[in-house]
């Protein structure tokens, strides 16, 4: 990538909190500042001229026209855009409500940051490779590798609904490690078994409704394309 | 092999004085499992276990390890290892059968320098155990040694049998002679029947004659799409496999966007993009296929390359798997089906 990569930050509808993530960053914040272009991002500054961009990231469901025309816009200014957060890449809460729909309904995503938040970690991690001019890697595996990495016992196992199995992974656990069931917040993981987790919740003795309520709440969109078939 | 005893009340005073020199691995309690981790004076040394959650491959194969840094300019960088004596105590017969199997894949042929660094410096001292109703070892052929341990203790009430396996085991009992003495007549006829007693408590079982032909035969079946129709693909039985050890390669780029380390983690077969290549084709594309690759690599696969199976019967896969897949079963239904369309 040039030297000075164009950087432009935005939200559709969403809470900012994958924005504020990034403004989190203190320790990272100058370094980041010095090796790119930050050309807008309304959070942190007032003036941003809004021209071609290098990378957009893009937090924030669809729910509004306003919300597609800036997405349509910043998508043919940048020649990266990159999805941050759930509501992003999945709709999040908004799909649930069945008002908000994912940027790749819209317009082509090149690389999705899931999470709600996203994990600070990972964001560096995506921020250095495009520096070095790579797409970021995706992380391949669900919540259970990190999870069973340390060496937790398994939830799901013991009776909870634990989403860790179909959720993608890069939290390094949070919750199953502080005793907590994954509520599936980073979004679907690359190949949810939604059927099968179903079956075994409902052997645990949880209602349709209760277990489609947890597994539908963050990627609804998966959970309706994966999940509905009869198990 | 000689052999010497420990009284149980010693141990604790022999594993104190192991700690000093060397570092020092021991099951213990964390939470509701029990885990390999490092000793201190407080800690609660758990003698009577069934299985660790992770087995002890996570210290010579790290979850996640930097192989090495690069920079420009400097070129690379490769990270040190720690030259510190280990003592890794307390494995069963499955988990040290189950370096075994690790030191084929990494020390024959291609040496993989970071696990020889990590082996090279660590003393093994195996444990005695009993089966729960997951554990099969004695159908693989792994409930016993007789060699790649240091040291080996087998629990025989108010003492342990203490085989020596190596030199350095040997001189671990000379330098703390005080703490041992002779083998008794009694204590070897207790050690078979303890052998005895032990071998009749498996309740799983696998009958492996002929399985990697029956493997190689059933490739097509429809067994392993029904079977996987239950798997989470979460990858579970692949980390707390003992002889699992696929990894992925990845770079850590620093925020110069130019230096950074060289990494490798743990991966599993059943995870979808394990199988996906450049230009997006995905050879394993179905959980199907994916728990197949799991099952044949252990059973048939290792058996043709290295003469022996990869699997060595600590049912971690099966007690782990929240989808309640049971790989002895799995197997036992693919011989049924075999032998009905023999009949038929
Ligand atoms: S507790 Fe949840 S995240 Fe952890 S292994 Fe079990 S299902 Fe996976
Ligand atoms: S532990 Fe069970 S559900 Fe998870 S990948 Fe293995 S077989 Fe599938
Ligand atoms: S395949 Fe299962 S039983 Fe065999 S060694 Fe691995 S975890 Fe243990």
């Amino acid at each position: 990538m040039k030297a000075k990569p164009r950087i432009g930050i935005y939200g559709l509808t969403s809470c900012a909190g994958d924005q504020l993530v990034l403004v989190n960053c203190e320790d990272e914040l100058l370094t980041i500042l010095e090796a790119v272009d930050l050309r807008s991002f309304v959070m942190a500054h007032s003036d941003n001229p809004e021209g071609e961009l290098d990378v957009a990231f893009v937090e924030g469901a669809v729910t509004q026209e306003s919300d597609l025309e800036t997405l349509k816009d910043v998508r043919s200014r940048a020649q990266i855009l990159i999805a941050i957060g759930t509501c992003a890449v999945w709709g999040g809460i908004p799909y649930l409500s069945g008002m908000g729909t994912p940027l790749s309904d819209h317009v082509q995503v090149d690389y999705a940051i899931p999470g709600c938040p996203i994990e600070k970690t990972q964001l560096l991690k995506a921020i250095a490779s495009l520096l070095r001019g790579d797409l970021p890697l995706s992380l391949p595996h669900p919540v259970c590798l990190e999870c069973t990495i340390r060496e937790n016992n398994c939830l799901l196992q013991a009776g909870e609904i634990c989403c860790g199995p179909l959720t993608a992974g890069g939290c390094n656990a949070r919750c199953p490690s502080l005793n907590r069931a994954c509520f599936g917040c980073r979004g679907a993981s690359h190949d949810p078994n939604y059927v099968s987790a179903r079956q075994i919740l409902e052997k645990h003795g949880f209602s349709v409704n209760e277990v489609r309520q947890r597994l539908a709440l963050f990627s609804g969109k998966a959970y309706e394309k994966e999940g509905t078939q009869v198990g | 092999m000689r052999t010497v005893v420990l009284p149980g009340s010693n141990l604790e005073e022999f594993l104190a004085r192991l700690a000093v020199g060397h570092e020092l691995i021991v099951p213990q309690k964390s939470g509701a499992s029990i885990s390999f981790a490092a000793y201190d004076p407080s800690s609660e040394v758990v003698v009577e276990y069934q299985r660790t959650l992770l087995p002890p491959k996570k210290f010579f194969l790290p979850p996640e390890e930097a192989l090495f840094d690069f920079a420009p300019g400097e070129g690379f960088r490769q990270k040190p290892t720690s030259s510190e004596r280990r003592i890794l105590f307390g494995l069963h017969p499955c988990d040290i059968h189950g370096l075994r199997r690790l030191d084929q894949v990494f020390l024959e042929g291609y040496v993989d320098t970071y696990y020889q660094a990590q082996r090279d410096r660590t003393l093994i001292i195996g444990l005695s155990c009993l089966p729960d109703e997951m554990c099969f070892c004695n159908s693989m052929g792994t409930d016993l040694v007789t060699d790649h341990f240091d040291l080996f203790l087998t629990d025989l009430g108010d003492n342990y049998l203490v085989e020596i396996g190596s030199t350095e085991g040997n001189d671990l009992i000379l330098d703390n002679e005080d703490l041992f003495a002779e083998t008794s007549d009694i204590l070897l006829r207790k050690y078979k029947v303890f052998l005895a007693t032990r071998s009749n408590l498996f309740e799983q079982k696998l009958d492996t004659s002929g399985l990697s032909n029956i493997l190689a035969l059933e490739w097509d079946s429809s067994h392993w799409e029904e079977t996987a129709k239950d798997c989470l693909a979460c990858g579970r039985c692949s980390m707390t496999c003992p002889t699992c050890y696929c990894f992925t390669i990845f770079d850590e780029v620093n925020l110069d966007g130019a230096s950074g380390s060289r990494c490798r983690r743990w991966t599993s077969c059943l995870y979808k993009n394990y199988a996906l290549v450049a230009g997006g084709h995905n050879f394993r594309p179905s959980r199907g296929a994916r728990l197949r690759q799991r099952i044949m690599h252990k059973h048939k696969d290792s058996v043709e390359r290295h003469g022996i199976s990869a699997c060595v019967g600590c049912g971690r896969c099966q007690a782990h798997c929240a989808a309640g897949i049971n790989f002895c079963q799995v197997l036992t239904s693919l011989r049924g089906e075999s032998s009905e369309s023999i009949v038929g």
